[in-house]
């Protein structure tokens, strides 16, 4: 160990003494100089002077090793810089390399896969196509199949439209016809009606005219009757006149004899006058008569067309009731129909229902046949699965085996380790040996194998052809191993050599070959073979520090040795001058002594000689005058310090003498002692570089055979996956064929029930729809009756109506007529009355004008009686003539009415007729529909079938196509994937060799780098070791004078203090008083001398002056004395106070002593300075090599916890990178600058090979939220390291849309975003791994019950509970 | 350490005013809450609540 106990102590000592004497300095009594005082002033600037000079020489000291320190640390830093840049040059060299010849190898390897790839693309192409080409044919004769399919089935739904639309034709034309005929008819009935009507109304005018012929004939003959009366009447008249007259055949009538006469004109107009006012009366009378008839006969013609409107809206009424009750029958007589229809074809167990159920069934048959192909796809295919699951599961469990260490069926995993004698030498019988080792896998041909050079070690004790027993492999590894099992040795006896320590020695090759089962029997032959070689680092390593040790022992035995030698030869030259000072020393106490015996017998003699002379006054009490005895003992206290003043400085010349002589013997002492150090620190120095250079070499080759097992061993695991992939590839091709047949037979099987359940379903839906047609036709029929039901109760209602129309013409007819009539009547006799009137007064105005003249005719002549019976026969004529005229109206009134009733007949008979010509033509339609539904529904089926058909036909190509092509295409991903894991298994080989060979070449950068680093620390220690011991040689001298001058100012002092109370005491009044301490001194010299020289003497004076030391060599372990603290102590301590002194006084005294100074104040002061210059100036170095003892532990923790992380790794990828990240946190978890600066190379060629964290922490810093996805391994370790490198918090949150998010705050600081529902764990810089009050807060508002706490410089974590607050 | 709780205040362009409050508590860890940024947690260090205080007013806040 690198121990500098001698400083420590030195360290240790002065800080406990310089504490003390701190605590016990109280002021130096001084007085006014009296004789004395010029000789201890000189001495005190003497001494003053020659601290000055010492100080000045320390601060050179300290200036030039400052500057040598300096220069070595600046040097150190340059080179350290230097080793760092090269070895990161180097690695990215290497890593360039390793890119280029990667890129290189990759782009072959890619190229191949490219080639495979395209074959495999090929291969798939001309299946596909072929499937194409395939399905594309079966595509097309279902395409051909389906077009005529549809083509036969639109030929004959077309043909069935086509019957339809002819029947439709047919049947509209004969309905055209119909309603032609109909029309014809009506037209023709019309006509013929219309004929009849016509010549019914010619008959009837003819009628008519015959009627009013008649009439007319009759009043013809009427008038002819009255004519003829008239006539006769006139004839009667004139016969009666002439009867009359006839008598009077002589009378010549002439009236003109009468009328010429004035009489007779006067009778004449006045008769004409009376006959005009008549006239005039009668034609009113007749007027007003006639207005009262017309009158009369508008009302008549009013009533009869109001009776008539109401028999027409009674009709209209009679109608709308009739019709309504029609339009309900028929919608009852409709609804019932439909109501009927929808039960037959929708309601419960109608058509619909069956249709259904029959399509249930058959999709029932149809699940059954797919059920079945499923049972048997199954029954195959399952069976096929689990052949091709074992496959996995054996290609998985053989390689787990594998994996695991577990052997094989006929295997064991073992390892032989084969030590070889590489050389002898020949005169000393040393051997180099070298062991080679090898772990079997004989279940599976894997040797991994890896060698070791041993050093130079004794000789193996070796007998040939009896048992081998291996029994001086001390320090080689295959010790433990080969004592422990059987060995096979070897030997080459061609060139035998004896063994100097006897026996028979053979030059090599000696082979000693063992073979063992690993304790570590679960690690397959790579990861045994690493744990083997982890092993072998740790025996090495623990070789390395016992050898390491070991030399430091040598080193510290040396020291002690050396420091021991200095020590004798100091008390070797020392003894003598010790024995002078004893002896000078001794005759001055003795000379001192004797006088103070002399000068106390003196003062005996004068106190008895008094005591004796006044003894009677003591007991009379009568005082004696004492006066001579306080004389004789002022003169004793006088006397006694003149002497003690002579005998000090005596004594005092004896001591500087020995002082300054003992100060060059301590001086060469000091710096042999320094010297010892300085060559023990070196060779510590040059044992740790060498320890550390054995670490290094040994964890460079055990990296470099980490690399290469790993290696070999990734090779092997790839090899080994990949065939694992390869047999379960090949299994699940032979799988995917089982499957794709199973899949065809089971598609096939579907097809086929696919068809039958078409046909089930297109007969279904035939019976549905032949049964929905029935209904159909029901409805139909049903319809059409309603509608012939309609259409008669309509033509009834309307028949009706119009019978009532006709019914109310005659009524109005006969109204009408009787109005008429009556008016006819009226006015007839109105006329006749009015004729007859007229005639009456005609007659009457023909009596009077006949009778005037007859008379006067009479008178004239005479009053002839013959005259006047001439004029009575004129009057009766004009009345037979009025009464003809009414007989003719009655006649044409009967004609009309006759004429109505025939129009109406005819019109009921054309309505019946178009009724008749309605029905018989939607019977029709309803037969030629159904026809043509009935063609549509089994066109439909025949189609159905035929799809399916078709359809199946084009399903089975298929399914049968796609198996070739899925057989194809399985083909060619096993054959791509056996190409491309045949080409990967020499590019994955080639890549991991040249990875091993950059990594090796790493490798041997970081052990170069760290060599070169250890031996530039070796070298900055080495010399500033050189500057620390150059500076303590020169300070080891340098306080000497010090010392001598400081001895001097103490003599000078003391002598000083004593004359000072000689004179004291010789210039003293003495004065007694009674009943008082009998030595009235002052208080200060009376306590100082019943303290010192009253009680103890001269040579207390004297022990006071040396330090109570008796001997010169106690005097000389003074020092060593006072810096142990074992002063006080009497039984250890060569302070030699007599033991029968109080202990309280020694105290004081020995107090006293450091607090006044005294011999030990030179070398007091000197510790003292060297103390401060170590904590002022040297400080830095004494601290820096102090801290050498934590950097070794921390160099040997780090050693030891690199091994472990790489051993714990099992496979350690980047282990260097994982050894360089916790050299790292450890070193800045306790900073050295030598050391960080070593360290520097692999943190600068680690931070290239942490690229990655770059990346995330440049993004981090710039404020980006990083979505860590779940299952992300390694977040804690990112985490931790981007904290360690940012020096910011680190958290890792989950947002409230369940994302987890890796946010980056400042240092001790961090931002939670908003919608941050759970804080899973944040890092702490500051390594204090508890929450904050703040952090309680945010996660108490989250009710979160735990989260995660990082420390990243201890790169742990730790789950908390929340807890409350 | 004495707890002690500050309030910060934003008027947007809008005229609504926001509020944040800076809690120093009695470990000397610093709690800021705020709608606009979320939360923001200090740990102790002698110069947390100036650090926080920094945050805020950076922000636009005033102390109100």
């Amino acid at each position: 160990m690198l121990v500098t106990y001698w400083l420590k102590a030195i360290r240790n000592k002065l800080e406990a003494a310089g504490a003390k004497r701190q605590y016990k300095v109280r002021p130096h009594r001084r007085r006014q100089p009296l004789s004395a005082q010029p000789d201890a002033a000189t001495a005190a600037a003497n001494l003053q002077s020659a601290l000055n000079a010492f100080q000045t020489s320390v601060d050179g000291i300290s200036d030039t090793y400052n500057l040598n320190v300096a220069a070595i640390d600046q040097t150190f830093e340059s080179n350290v810089a230097t080793i760092g840049g090269n070895v990161r040059t180097d690695v990215q060299t290497e890593i360039d390399n390793f890119e280029s010849a990667e890129g290189t190898l990759t782009d072959a390897f890619e190229t191949l896969v490219d080639g495979h790839a395209n074959t495999a693309e090929l291969t798939l192409d001309a299946a596909e196509a072929l499937f194409d080409s395939l399905e594309g044919a079966a595509n097309s004769l279902l395409q051909n199949e389906n077009q005529s399919t549809t083509t036969a089935f639109t030929n004959a739904v077309n043909g069935a439209d086509n019957a339809f639309s002819l029947v439709d034709t047919a049947q509209l034309a004969i309905l055209d016809t119909a309603y032609d005929t109909a029309g014809d008819t009506f037209n023709t009935t019309q006509q013929g009606a219309d004929q009849a009507l016509n010549l019914f109304i010619a008959s009837q005018q003819t009628a008519f005219d015959s009627g009013h012929t008649a009439l007319r004939a009759i009043h013809d003959g009427n008038v002819t009757t009255a004519d003829a009366t008239h006539q006769f009447d006139v004839q009667t008249a004139e016969t009666i006149r002439d009867t009359a007259t006839s008598p009077f055949p002589y009378i010549d009538y002439d009236p003109s004899l009468i009328t010429t006469t004035p009489a007779f004109t006067a009778v004449l107009d006045n008769g004409q006058q009376t006959y005009s006012d008549n006239i005039a009366l009668l034609d009113e009378f007749y007027q007003n008569n006639i207005e009262g008839h017309y009158v009369d006969y508008d009302n008549d013609l009013e009533n009869a067309r109001n009776v008539r409107q109401g028999l027409i809206d009674a009709a209209d009424d009679q109608y709308r009731l009739d019709v309504a009750q029609a339009q309900s029958t028929y919608e009852a007589a409709i609804a019932t129909a439909e109501n009927d229809y929808g039960n037959a074809v929708y309601g419960l167990g109608g058509l619909e229902e069956s249709f259904d159920l029959t399509v249930d069934f058959h999709e029932s048959v149809f699940d059954s046949a797919v059920e079945a192909a499923e049972q048997v796809y199954d029954s195959v295919v399952d069976p096929a699965h689990t052949v091709f699951e074992t496959a996995v599961e054996t290609a998985q469990e053989a390689f787990d085996r594998w994996a695991d260490g577990e052997a094989g069926p006929s295997s064991t995993t073992s390892m032989v380790e084969t030590i070889k004698v590489s050389k002898i030498e020949f005169f000393t019988g040393l051997t180099l040996w070298r062991v080679d080792y090898e772990t079997l896998y004989s279940g599976y041909g894997d040797v991994i194998t890896w060698s070791e050079t041993s050093r130079t070690e004794p000789v193996v004790s070796v007998r040939p052809g009896g048992t081998t027993t291996v029994t001086t492999m001390v320090n080689l590894v295959a010790t433990t191993t080969v004592t422990t099992h059987t060995a096979n040795i070897q030997l080459d006896k061609s060139s035998p050599v004896r063994n100097p320590s006897g026996g028979v020695l053979y030059r090599g090759p000696m082979v000693i070959t063992s073979s063992s089962t690993p304790a570590a029997t679960s690690l397959n032959p790579y990861e045994l073979a690493l744990h083997e070689r982890a092993l072998l680092l740790y025996q090495r390593l623990d070789q390395i520090q016992d050898k390491y040790e070991g030399t430091l022992d040598n080193i510290g035995q040396t020291l002690v040795n050396n420091i021991d030698s200095a020590n004798d030869n100091y008390d070797n030259l020392l003894a003598p001058l010790e024995t002078g000072l004893d002896t000078a020393l001794s005759v001055i106490a003795g000379g001192f002594n004797g006088f103070v015996a002399n000068e106390f017998n003196t003062y005996t003699g004068i106190e008895t000689s008094f005591w004796e002379t006044n003894a009677s006054s003591m007991t009379t009490g009568t005082p004696p005058n004492l006066t001579p005895l306080y004389t004789a003992a002022k003169n004793f206290y006088v006397n006694n310090p003149d002497k003690a003043v002579d005998s000090t400085i005596a004594a005092g010349a004896q001591i500087v003498g020995f002082v300054t002589a003992e100060r060059a013997l301590d001086t060469t002492r000091d710096q042999a002692i320094i010297q010892a150090h300085y060559t023990a620190d070196v060779d510590e120095a040059n044992a740790e570089k060498n320890a550390a250079d054995k670490v290094i070499n040994a964890q460079e080759e055990f990296l470099l055979d980490v690399a290469d097992i790993n290696t070999d061993y990734e090779i092997v695991t790839e090899t080994r996956t990949t065939a694992r992939d390869q047999s379960i590839a090949n299994a699940a091709h032979t799988f995917e064929l089982v499957v794709n047949g199973e899949e065809e037979t089971k598609g096939k099987a579907v097809t086929l029930a696919q068809k039958g359940f078409d046909y089930g379903y297109a007969s279904a839906l035939e019976v549905f729809n032949l049964g929905e047609l029935t209904e159909w036709v029901d409805l139909a029929t049903d319809s059409i009756n309603a509608s012939q039901v309609l259409t008669t109760a309509l033509g009834v209602a309307s028949h009706d109506r119009l019978d009532s129309y006709a019914a109310a013409g005659p009524v109005y007819t006969a109204l009408a007529t009787a109005a008429g009539v009556n008016l006819a009547n009226d006015l007839g006799t109105e006329r006749i009355n009015h004729t007859s009137d007229i005639g009456n007064q005609g007659v009457l105005a023909t009596t009077t004008v006949a009778t005037s003249l007859a008379s006067m005719y009479s008178s004239y002549f005479g009053g002839s009686p013959d005259v006047t019976t001439v004029a009575d026969a004129w009057k009766d004529y004009a009345i037979d003539l009025s009464e003809a005229a009414r007989d003719e109206y009655n006649t044409i009134a009967n004609s009309l009415g006759t004429f109505w009733n025939d129009t109406e007949s005819l019109s009921q008979s054309i309505e019946t007729l178009i009724a008749g010509a309605d029905t018989t033509y939607g019977t029709l339609m309803r037969n030629a529909e159904s026809a043509r539904r009935n063609v549509a529904i089994t066109s439909v089926t025949s189609a159905l079938e035929s799809f399916a058909d078709d359809a199946k036909d084009y399903a089975d190509t298929v399914v049968t196509e796609v198996r070739n092509l899925y057989d194809s295409a399985s083909g060619a991903a096993n054959s791509f994937i056996n190409d491309v894991n045949t080409d990967y298994i020499p590019y994955m080989t080639s890549v991991a060799a040249q990875a091993l060979s950059s990594v090796e070449l790493v490798i041997d950068d970081f052990a170069i780098a760290l060599r070169d680093s250890t031996d530039e620390v070796k070298t900055q220690r080495v010399g500033q070791f050189l500057h620390l011991r150059n500076a303590f040689l020169s300070i080891a001298s340098a306080d000497d004078p010090v010392a001598v001058e400081r001895v001097k100012d103490d003599v000078s002092q003391a002598v000083l203090d004593l004359v000072i109370y000689r004179d004291e005491v010789a210039g003293m009044n003495v004065t007694i008083a009674p009943n008082v301490t009998p030595i009235p001194l002052p208080p200060s010299a009376n306590a100082w001398l019943l303290e010192n020289v009253g009680t103890i003497g001269l040579n207390g004076l004297v022990g006071f002056l040396n330090g109570f030391r008796t001997t010169a060599t106690q005097v000389g372990s003074t020092i060593d004395d006072v810096l142990s603290g074992k002063w006080w102590d009497s039984t250890i301590s060569h302070l030699s106070f007599s033991a029968s002194y109080n202990l309280n006084s020694e105290v004081a005294t020995a107090g006293r002593l450091i607090a006044t100074g005294g011999p030990i104040f030179g070398t007091l002061n000197y510790v003292g300075v060297k103390l401060g210059l170590v904590t002022d100036t040297v400080g830095m170095g004494l601290e820096w090599v102090a801290s050498l003892d934590p950097e070794a532990a921390t160099r040997g923790e780090l050693s030891v916890e690199f091994l472990d992380e790489v051993a714990t790794a099992g496979i350690p990828a980047g282990p260097l990178t994982k050894g360089a990240a916790k050299l790292k946190r450890l070193l800045k978890l306790k900073p050295q600058r030598t050391v960080n600066q070593a360290a520097e190379g692999i943190d600068l060629a680690d931070d290239v090979l942490r690229e990655v964290d770059s990346v995330v922490l440049e993004r981090l810093r710039l404020g980006a939220e990083i979505e860590i996805p779940a299952g992300t391994r390694g977040i804690r370790k990112m985490m931790s390291d981007l904290s360690v490198v940012s020096g910011n918090e680190v958290g890792l949150l989950r947002m409230a849309d369940g994302r987890r998010l890796l946010v980056m705050g400042g240092p001790n600081a961090i931002r939670l975003p908003r919608n941050t529902a759970r804080i899973i764990a944040h890092t702490h810089p500051r390594g204090r791994l508890s929450f904050s009050a703040a952090d309680l807060r945010a996660l108490n508002a989250r009710g979160q019950t735990m989260s995660v706490i990082i420390s990243p410089w201890d790169d742990i974590a730790v789950i908390l509970r929340v807890g409350g607050n | 350490m004495e707890p002690t709780t500050l309030t910060y205040q934003k008027v947007d362009s809008d005229g609504a005013v926001a509020t944040c409050t800076i809690e120093r508590l009695e470990d000397g860890s610093v709690y800021v809450t705020g709608d606009e940024f979320g939360e923001l947690i200090v740990e102790f260090t002698p110069d947390a609540l100036e650090r926080a205080i920094g945050h805020v007013t950076d922000a636009g806040y005033e102390e109100g």
